[in-house]
């Protein structure tokens, strides 16, 4: 998305921070215009992006309500009676090689794989705008050492140096979870910048700069709120790499551990009884893959709402 | 032009240099490089004599320098767990990591192209809808859980069945031996697996880039002069929608090595990803961080090629 192209109204939008205390800020008649609103019903139109948006929240609200319905030790707790069993009544299903439901094991994978990708892609966003902010605003030796950092880390394949973490320092989920946000920034950070650069070079940011206005307010108050259309637009994508690679990891054996259930690591033992229950292998990637491409809906359909040259 | 390559390549310096002071701070820093020995029984006394040995009750910037200028003469030491130097260990995996990628770039390349090209021909159609719903599946499909469906499919079903199968792993039968013929056949699965996870980034480009490469003018002139279709789709549109791939193979490399790591683990494919897991597994070190120094020297260098040969191929962009 070159910055030339976004519309004229961004940036000559009033901010309503520079008004005095007191007064309100921008009257509904101009906010109506706003390119916030104009996405949101560009979005709305979009039929594949609704369908990812219902099908997301029916997985997320599955994975929230699963405890009130299915309880845990069905998800955890071996039963050497009902073995690799076929589906049936009982178990939707079927059972794993110790006889773990695996309809409750995906539900309670669920409640691990998602919120982990989620604070992964928070983490990502955080420190994607943080950097790309700082580097484009300050310039210098600043933004050359940033860059060359983020070219540095785009150079390793993610997959590589998580696995070198994961050797040396055997991490807990949490930690997982920062280092999988900390090795997904670096594009959303290179876009930020140059969106940073263009803006500040902007009448509306020199004109408060020569009001005297300081840096940081500059920073939260006229920067932030314009690169809200490439945050938002690279949220899903960000989102459903890291669910990915976190399921990639746990097959390997090196993210989260069992008896922890995640999408990932129900796979690392399914390959071997893949032919007498191929539901065991078939499930917790079905599982990725919706999810994955619910998120990819949405992301697409933020993509296409916020770039002004489709309409 | 040679300037603007040497200046290229010199950039690749400080990235070098970042990437080793991350490795460095990360396996001997953050991690303990006698965690492969903690595995076993050890004493205090065993343990304040390998500190010794390696060196680590040495300040920490004596040991980067150390360890810098060993790796910058090649030397990446041995593997604590066989004893093998990490170079030779690079130097046996990685043409099996490089048959394989090649092999899925190929394929990715020979099926992206042709479908990309239907699809945006076919815009809107029902061609175009098939393709890119095959793309979004590709796209979003862990190329761990495609590959064991491609295993359970196309080697232990038909095997069952006593249909021809394809082999469900390895590089070669052990009893055969290495042979062109069993290689290529060992290489079916991991490598259309592979080359299925890169398939639809390809298809998706070649398709938006051609949409747009045939609304330009020229191409209406084209058309007017009287040109028959497939000229003005191959000669004209297709040239110049494809010049930019380039850029986006060097951009993928780093995913490609990465997606060819987890196919490698699927496939029990003998090369630098199963490698980089084993020893992972066994906190081993030196080969980890040879891997990550290797990894990241081949995925830099490529970026410039594709740079150069960029420039060279598309005369309208120019090199400072």
């Amino acid at each position: 998305m070159t910055p030339a192209a976004r519309p004229a109204a961004d940036s000559a939008r009033p901010t309503a921070a520079d008004l005095p205390p007191g007064t309100d800020a921008a009257p509904s008649r101009v906010r109506s215009q706003r390119p916030g609103r104009r996405a949101l019903r560009a979005f709305l139109r979009n039929r594949l992006a609704l369908v990812g948006v219902v099908l997301l929240t029916l997985i997320v609200l599955a994975v929230i309500v699963a405890p009130n319905y299915v309880p845990a030790s069905l998800a955890v707790k071996p039963n050497p009676r009902q073995m690799l069993s076929s589906p049936s009544a009982q178990h939707l299903l079927g059972t794993d090689e110790i006889g773990r439901d695996v309809a409750a094991r995906l539900l309670y994978a669920g409640r691990v794989s998602l919120p982990v990708s989620l604070s992964a892609m928070l983490i990502a966003l955080v420190t994607a705008s943080t950097l790309g902010i700082v580097s484009g605003y300050f310039g210098g030796w600043l933004d050359q050492l940033l860059m060359r950092i983020t070219d540095a880390l785009l150079a390793i394949p993610a997959i590589f140096l998580l696995l070198t973490i994961a050797a040396v320092m055997r991490p807990t989920v949490t930690v997982l979870v920062v280092v999988i946000g900390l090795l997904a920034w670096m594009d959303l950070a290179r876009i930020v910048r140059i969106e940073t650069i263009s803006l500040s070079k902007r009448d509306q940011v020199e004109g408060v700069k020569a009001l005297g206005a300081k840096n940081f307010r500059i920073l939260f108050r006229h920067i932030l709120p314009n690169i809200q259309g490439p945050l938002l637009v690279a949220a899903p994508l960000i989102a459903g790499r890291a669910l990915l690679t976190e399921s990639a990891l746990s097959y390997l054996g090196l993210g989260i551990q069992p008896p922890t259930p995640t999408w990932g690591n129900m796979l690392n033992q399914a390959q071997q009884f893949a032919l007498s229950a191929p539901l065991l292998a078939v499930a917790p990637g079905l599982a990725i893959m919706i999810t994955v491409i619910a998120i990819n809906f949405v992301g697409d359909g933020l993509r296409d709402a916020f770039d002004p040259r489709r309409s | 032009m040679i300037t603007y390559v040497l200046r290229r390549l010199l950039s690749i310096v400080p990235l070098l240099l970042i990437i080793s002071v991350f490795t460095f701070v990360l396996l001997q820093y953050m991690g303990n490089p006698l965690s492969f020995y903690l595995q076993g029984n050890v004493t205090a006394a065993d343990l304040e004599r390998l500190t010794k040995q390696f060196g680590l009750d040495r300040p920490i910037v004596v040991r980067f320098a150390d360890w810098l200028a060993k790796i910058a003469t090649g030397d990446f030491g041995a593997s604590l767990v066989s004893g093998r130097k990490v170079t030779d260990l690079i130097a046996t995996h990685f043409p099996n990591t490089l048959i394989l990628m090649g092999t899925a770039f190929a394929l990715t390349i020979v099926m992206g192209i042709p479908l990309g090209v239907l699809s945006a021909v076919r815009r809107g159609k029902s061609a175009d809808y098939a393709i890119t719903t095959v793309s979004i599946i590709s796209f979003s499909a862990p190329t761990f859980w495609t590959g064991i469906l491609a295993i359970v499919f196309f080697s232990l079903w038909t095997r069952q069945r006593g249909l021809p199968y394809l082999p469900s792993g390895g590089m070669y039968d052990f009893v055969e031996g290495p042979s062109f013929a069993g290689i290529a056949r060992h290489l079916i699965l991991p490598a259309s697996i592979l080359a299925f996870s890169m398939l639809a980034r390809y298809v998706r480009y070649v398709r938006s880039s051609l949409i747009e490469v045939l609304s330009q003018d020229y191409i209406r002139t084209a058309r007017a002069k009287g040109l028959r279709e497939w000229r003005v789709l191959f000669k004209h549109g297709l040239k110049n929608s494809l010049l930019p791939v380039v850029t986006i193979i060097a951009v993928d490399m780093p995913q490609l090595m990465g997606g060819s790591l987890i196919t490698e683990q699927v496939f029990a494919w003998p090369g630098m990803g199963r490698l980089m897991v084993d020893h992972a597994a066994r906190a081993d070190f030196p080969v980890l961080m040879g891997i990550l120094v290797f990894v990241a020297l081949l995925v830099t260098l490529l970026t410039v090629v594709a740079d150069v040969v960029y420039t060279f191929i598309d005369p309208r962009v120019e090199y400072r």
